[in-house]
């Protein structure tokens, strides 16, 4: 029997002794830095044949026509933008989520269309005309089996999409289940053992269907669901009691694959791959980072708002399928008027031959912890802070792990570390 | 290809298009050999010939040529020329095109909404935003209004939008209308006014009120604006409203002095007062008052003579006093020499030399942990009363007052202090005690006494019902007393009384499931309030709750386990039970608690006690024991040639008398469950009586008989004279004894009865619980079943001079009918929702000739009973069943044969051998197979 710990990054203004913080640079240093524009907390980052890839919101969120808008792809040891992939007409282009697959480069935007580029030759293949903004992140595979991988997203407000990753074909689409604000990344993952990985995601019933598939809408939170990979119908769905913007993270437990659900109230479920409850826990109210389940299962989750309530993952006598857990230690790495909306990354950037949690917060700190939730450092990063989670990786091939971090300040900024440890997780939705 | 042919083919290929519905969404933008065309289904529509294009969206798509960025349609045609440097797909009608980094807007339709002059253009959520040299203007929803583009940032305030210049003063729009210019500051954002109309403005440093129908309501001239904290939410527009104080500085007239003064304003911009500026000490009080949370929330203005009062609801009204105290709904006042009381409306209702509060003597003194006074304090009592004094001989003598009943409740008393009671833990007021006189006594007023008792008690205690429990120092014995009549009536008196929660506190059984021995407390106890006495010898008593004492002779009193309005009392070792509702003394007998229940037979609680021997039933009503069975037991005696009952019981061997020796004869009835004493009177009358002696049916019949239901519910027919009434052996009287005769009505479907009652051969109908239904008028009646899920809806036919009723009846669920002797649910009949008339009925429709001679059918199902459709008659065919209408009555075909000629009224199919038919007033089955008629009686 596993123990597992819920570790909150939770912050409690105004109660803890503000301790100053060193200096990014003085644990890891600047390696380089390029101006790409602000980023997003669903902002994901690739590091595909030796060249880091993110997409960016440009010079801001709003929408304008706005030229830092696009993808960039940067040379890792330098941070020199080798190319940009950018809608060649007017709007806001403004890109949030990518992912690469065959070669090829898959995007949406804020300008209701989605995009797939050729990263050998630079050039637009194909694009697919939308009912609204993109804000979702990718997922890519091969859906209908022609051994090119597809891609599907989130349109927000409309629903899901599969597109042929060939020709930008529809291949399927479900808007009966539209993704509602949050717009949460995807999790892939084999749900219904077809040997082709299907969409766990979160979104909302549009109003114009009371029915999913038999499944009534009478609900005002939001839904985590699964849809078949091959047909996008829905395999399962779970009402929660509120809107979700947090992504599903898999994790293997006694050989089990479980999926963990956490809704912007705190509602932490873990379910197996068909979506039924094992186990439920509150852990109070402002959840945008997502959890992710350490290999040592303990679950690291940065908390956004003010409010805190001490949790423990355990079942209750209220659920009636009770996980096989014992009850769990929660410990909490207080972040004084701080707000996290970034995931926590899992890697040994102190070379210490153990992970780390590390993850940043919209404040401007980067925090390393123990994965039990044992605070290890806190320290000044150069820019504004992030809401992006950090990418960690040996980008430039040194045999040394570096950290990207997109700051709110406009730059992707590359730190060095001396670690020569291994990536747990390196990258949100880097896979 | 000529020109001439080119033009007819593209005729042609739109025509198809047309044709086929095919749109210019179908279009796909293809990239060939680096150059885009469009493609339909694989097929070239438009040659690729563009350096990009997008897709078609709302019957344009963006495309590039060398020449720059345009729109075609999908005939490849521009709608826009392509002489922008760039642009974006068309949008809700509009695309945002640029022209060296200058940004315009081009409608759908090829118009230029805006000439591409613009730094840039930004569609928001509720408004459109023009962008020119950092400087901004708003425009509306198709660009066809601009404000001047002279602004650095819009905030929006309900109808009001601010703009605020560089120059840092701010334009004010409403509506899209510039209303007013360089005011300081925009539209108070924190100061919501009473609706969208009104804002609250700086101009030259001073605030004004400004409505848009209005203008200024108030010039600037403000220093500040304060918003009062009154608030009141009006349904109106389900804003606030709101009082504001309008502050200034003004010169003190004949002194050299300035002093920040009010005045008052409502949130719609009403002045409450045109008078003068209000001082501080005013305005003070205005927000002191308010803190006064009195149910008279409002502002007062004062003036030498005179108060003005703003109520909630605004409405202003003047009293002519300037000193007063407000109170609940009263105001005290200075009223010359003395206080007077006054109501709501103004009006004196009482003057005395001094009017006060009543100081809360519980709440005032605060004590340490050693019961030292620490602090004393003013809290007055929240409750309607006053203390009112006045000189008497000199001395000043002071009263209760109640408010509500406009007049002085107490004694007057020398030194007088009251104290009211708030009683237990629903709170509720109960009353005053009250001291006074130099005596140690008490006197006491309660709710609803006309007086206050003189000081003739110590330790009142009150309770619920109007009850307070008193010591009275003369017979030096507690007083239960209670408010009958506007007077205290003594109900109980003894060595102590106290509520009976204070000696029952839970009771303690054997619970034979859990092995143990269990305490159950019955909250049922504590709502049927009432009082214990113990005497000095601690044995107990009480009063019950229907006056009944029972004196204080019982060792202890419980809960009993059966029934919370019955009281186990025990004594001499032995238990009995006393019924706290009635008073009735079950004696004690029983060397265990009694287990107490109630018989609907026999219409009454009964004990189950163990005897020696096990288990002995019996019935304890009117404190006597006598069996359960008192059929079995029961004996016709003769006392002198009377003949009465006597019930014998063989558990104490004791009998009683059930009927006393009154009459000529008697005969015991049983209907296997409830015995009932058929009696003629000396007079020769026949009545009958129950169990307990009480008359069933009166002593004016002059026959009987047994009978009983389909359902076995027994009953007796009754005669008077020639007249016919029914009665059960429960309910009584079901039917009055007006009618010739009376049958059993089964519903067609047989799982429902009815009575129906017959004079003049008439019929009537009645519900089986005595409910009459429909006079007895008709020629016949039918309840049919019209919801074979439910069979709680029917409905009943009826016909009279040839010619049918329908209407709908629903009927409880008899199963729950005489549940525990009560109707659960009533019988829902309106005998205006008749639907007809029909000339006859086949099954549910009705069908009425017309003056033609052709019948017409009328859908007339209940339980609307709404003729919706209406159709010819045709014959009904049903398997080898036809009826047949002919001369207006109906007839039946089987295999093409009439079986029955057509004479009959109403047919209703009832199974596969069975039809229903009326005929002459009855009804009447037909047997298919052996073709024979039944009454519904013999079926």
């Amino acid at each position: 029997m596993v123990k597992r710990t819920v570790s909150l990054l939770a912050m409690i203004g105004g109660m803890l002794t503000c301790v100053a913080q060193k200096p990014m640079t003085s644990q890891f240093p600047l390696q380089w830095k390029t101006q790409i524009g602000v980023t997003t907390y669903r902002t994901n980052m690739l590091f595909h044949k030796g060249t880091i890839y993110i997409g960016s919101n440009g010079i801001s969120r709003d929408n304008r026509n706005d030229k830092l808008d696009g993808v960039y792809a940067i040379d890792p040891k330098t941070g020199a933008v080798k190319a940009t992939y950018k809608v060649p007409f007017a709007g806001d282009d403004d890109v949030t989520g990518i992912s690469i697959a065959d070669n090829k480069l898959f995007f949406g935007t804020d300008n209701y269309y989605f995009f797939c580029f050729d990263l050998a030759s630079g050039q637009e293949l194909w694009k697919y005309p939308l009912p609204y903004d993109v804000e979702s992140t990718p997922v890519a595979e091969d859906f209908n089996g022609d051994g090119i991988k597809d891609v599907s997203f989130s349109v927000e407000g409309h629903g899901f999409y599969a597109l042929n990753g060939q020709d930008g074909s529809s291949i399927w689409q479900q808007d009966s289940i539209s993704s509602h604000n949050g717009n949460v990344p995807a999790l892939l993952i084999d749900v219904n053992g077809d040997g082709v990985k299907d969409i766990v995601s979160a979104g909302r019933g549009t109003a114009n269907s009371d029915e999913i598939d038999g499944f009534k809408m009478a609900h005002y939170g939001d839904y985590h669901f699964a849809l078949n990979g091959k047909t996008g119908g829905l395999l399962w769905l779970r009402e929660t009691g509120a809107g979700v913007h947090t992504a599903p993270f898999a994790f293997t437990e006694n050989g089990q694959q479980r999926i963990v659900l956490l809704d912007c109230y705190g509602e932490l479920q873990v379910v197996d791959l068909m979506g039924n409850l094992l186990s439920r826990t509150g852990l109070g109210y402002g959840w945008f980072s997502s959890p992710v389940m350490t290999r040592d299962q303990h679950l690291l989750v940065g908390r956004y708002a003010m409010l805190y309530n001490d949790a423990v993952l355990e079942s209750t006598e209220e659920y009636p399928v009770p996980y096989p857990g014992e009850k769990a230690v929660v410990k909490s790495v207080p972040m004084e008027d701080q707000t996290i909306s970034s995931t926590t990354m899992v890697a040994d950037v102190l070379g210490k031959g153990s992970m780390q949690g590390i993850g940043v917060t919209e404040q401007g700190l980067l925090f390393v912890m123990k994965t039990d939730g044992t605070e290890l450092m806190k320290l000044k990063l150069p820019g504004k802070g992030a809401e992006a989670s950090v990418y960690i990786a040996d980008t430039d091939g040194d045999g040394k792990l570096e950290i990207l971090v997109a700051d709110l300040d406009g730059y992707l900024y590359c730190f060095s570390t001396n670690s020569k440890g291994k990536v747990e997780l390196g990258g949100f939705k880097s896979n | 290809m000529n020109k001439m042919i080119k033009e007819l083919l593209s005729v042609f290929i739109l025509s198809i298009s047309f044709q086929t519905g095919l749109t210019a969404q179908d279009l796909i933008p293809v990239n060939v050999n680096g150059v885009y065309g469009f493609n339909r289904n694989g097929n070239t529509v438009i040659k690729p010939q563009f350096l990009y294009a997008t897709h078609f969206s709302e019957g344009l798509a963006l495309v590039k040529t060398k020449t720059g960025w345009g729109y075609i349609n999908d005939q490849g045609s521009f709608t826009v020329e392509p002489k922008y440097t760039n642009a974006e797909p068309i949008r809700d009608g509009m695309g945002k095109v640029y022209l060296d980094k200058k940004c315009g807007i081009v409608s759908n339709k090829g118009a230029v909404l805006l000439e591409p002059i613009y730094d840039s253009i930004v569609f928001g959520y509720y408004d459109n935003y023009v962008y020119l040299n950092k400087l901004m203007g708003q425009a509306n929803d198709d660009f066809s209004q601009i404000t001047p583009i002279i602004y650095k940032k819009f905030e929006a305030n309900r109808s009001f939008v601010s703009a605020e210049k560089s120059n840092g003063l701010w334009d004010i729009y409403h509506k899209d209308t510039l209303v007013l210019e360089d005011l300081q500051t925009p539209v108070d954002y924190d100061h919501y006014l009473f609706n969208s109309n009104t804002g609250l403005l700086k101009q030259n440093g001073k605030y004004g009120v400004y409505r848009a129908d209005r203008g200024w309501i108030f010039e600037p001239q403000f220093d500040t604006i304060i918003r009062f904290p009154f608030q009141r939410h009006t349904i109106a527009d389900n804003y606030f409203d709101e009082i504001y104080l309008l502050q200034n500085t003004v010169a003190v007239p004949m002194s050299d002095l300035v002093e920040t003064r009010f005045k008052v304003m409502t949130g719609d911009g009403n002045l409450i007062s045109q008078d003068e500026f209000l001082s501080a000490e005013q305005a003070s009080s205005i927000i002191g008052m308010q803190q006064n949370n009195g149910p008279i929330p409002g502002l007062f203005f004062y003036d030498a003579t005179s108060t003005t009062l703003l109520y909630e609801d605004l409405s202003i009204r003047k009293m002519p006093y300037n000193q007063f105290t407000v109170f609940l709904n009263w105001f005290i006042v200075n009223d010359g020499n003395q206080q007077s009381i006054l109501d709501a409306e103004f009006k004196k209702i009482d003057s005395f030399d001094a009017v006060e509060r009543i100081v809360n003597a519980g709440a005032s003194e605060y004590y340490d942990d050693f019961g030292n006074l620490m602090e004393t304090a003013t809290v007055y009592d929240y409750l309607p009363y006053l203390k009112v004094s006045k000189f008497i001989n000199g001395d000043i003598q002071s009263a209760l007052y109640s408010l509500y009943d406009k007049k002085v409740v107490s004694p007057f008393m020398t030194n007088a202090s009251f104290q009211s009671s708030i009683n237990g833990y629903e709170e509720m007021f109960s009353g005053y005690t009250y001291t006074g006189n130099q005596s140690d006594n008490r006197g006491i007023y309660m709710v609803g006494m006309e007086m206050g008792t003189e000081l003739n008690y110590l330790e009142v205690n009150f309770y619920n019902n109007s009850q307070c429990v008193a010591f009275n120092p003369k017979t030096e014995l507690y007083e239960l007393l209670e408010v009958r009549n506007g007077k205290l009536q003594l109900l109980m008196q003894d060595y102590s009384i106290a509520p009976a929660y204070t000696l029952i506190q839970s009771y303690e059984f054997f619970d034979d499931t859990l092995g143990e021995f269990s305490i159950v407390t019955s909250q049922s106890y504590f709502e049927n309030h009432f009082m214990i006495s113990k005497s000095i010898d601690d044995k107990l008593g009480l009063l019950c709750q229907n006056g009944v004492r029972i004196p204080s002779e019982y060792d202890s009193i419980l809960q009993n386990v059966g029934m919370s309005q019955f009281l186990d009392v025990y004594k001499n070792g032995l238990y009995g039970a006393v019924n706290l509702k009635t008073g009735e003394v079950i004696d004690a007998v029983s060397s265990t608690p009694m287990t107490l229940d109630y018989s609907a037979e026999n219409k009454t609680h009964f004990a189950t006690i163990l005897d020696d021997n096990g288990t002995g039933y019996y019935i304890g009503t009117k404190g006597i024991f006598y069996s359960i069975e008192p059929l079995t037991y029961s004996k016709v005696v003769d006392v002198n040639g009377k003949k009465g009952v006597q019930g014998f019981s063989d558990f104490t061997g004791t009998s009683v008398e059930l009927i006393p020796p009154l009459y000529k004869k008697i005969v015991i009835l049983n209907d296997g469950y409830t015995p009932l004493f058929v009696a003629t009177s000396t007079e020769g009358k026949i009545g009958v009586l129950d169990v307990n002696g009480d008359t069933l049916a009166p002593f004016e019949f002059n026959g009987y008989s047994e009978s009983f239901f389909n359902n076995e519910q027994s009953i007796l027919i009754l005669r008077k004279g020639k007249k016919e009434a029914v009665y059960d052996y429960h309910h009584g009287e079901l039917v009055p004894p007006l009618y010739d005769s009376w049958n059993e009505l089964l519903d067609l479907s047989g799982n429902y009865s009815f009575i129906q009652v017959k004079s003049d051969k008439k019929l009537g109908l009645y519900s089986m619980d005595g409910k009459q239904l429909l006079p007895c008028v008709y020629d016949c009646i039918n309840v049919i079943s019209t919801n074979s899920e439910d069979m709680q809806y029917k409905a009943i036919q009826v016909q009279r001079n040839g010619k049918w009723w329908v209407a709908p009846i629903f009927v409880p669920d008899q199963n729950s009918f005489y549940y525990d002797g009560a109707n659960q649910t009533e019988i829902f009949f309106d005998s205006t929702q008749f639907n007809g008339p029909f000339d006859f009925l086949i099954n549910d429709y009705g069908y009425v000739q017309q003056p033609n001679g052709e019948f017409i059918s009328h859908w007339a199902n209940v339980p609307k009973a709404v003729m919706s459709e209406s159709a010819p008659f045709e014959p009904v065919l049903e398997g080898a069943l036809e009826i047949i209408q002919e001369s207006g009555k109906l007839g039946l075909r089987q295999d093409g044969k009439v079986v029955l000629k057509p004479t009959f009224t109403n047919i209703r199919f009832y199974d596969d051998a069975t039809i229903i038919v009326s005929d002459g007033g009855s009804n009447f089955y037909y047997d298919l197979i052996s073709k024979k008629r039944y009454k519904l009686e013999q079926w």
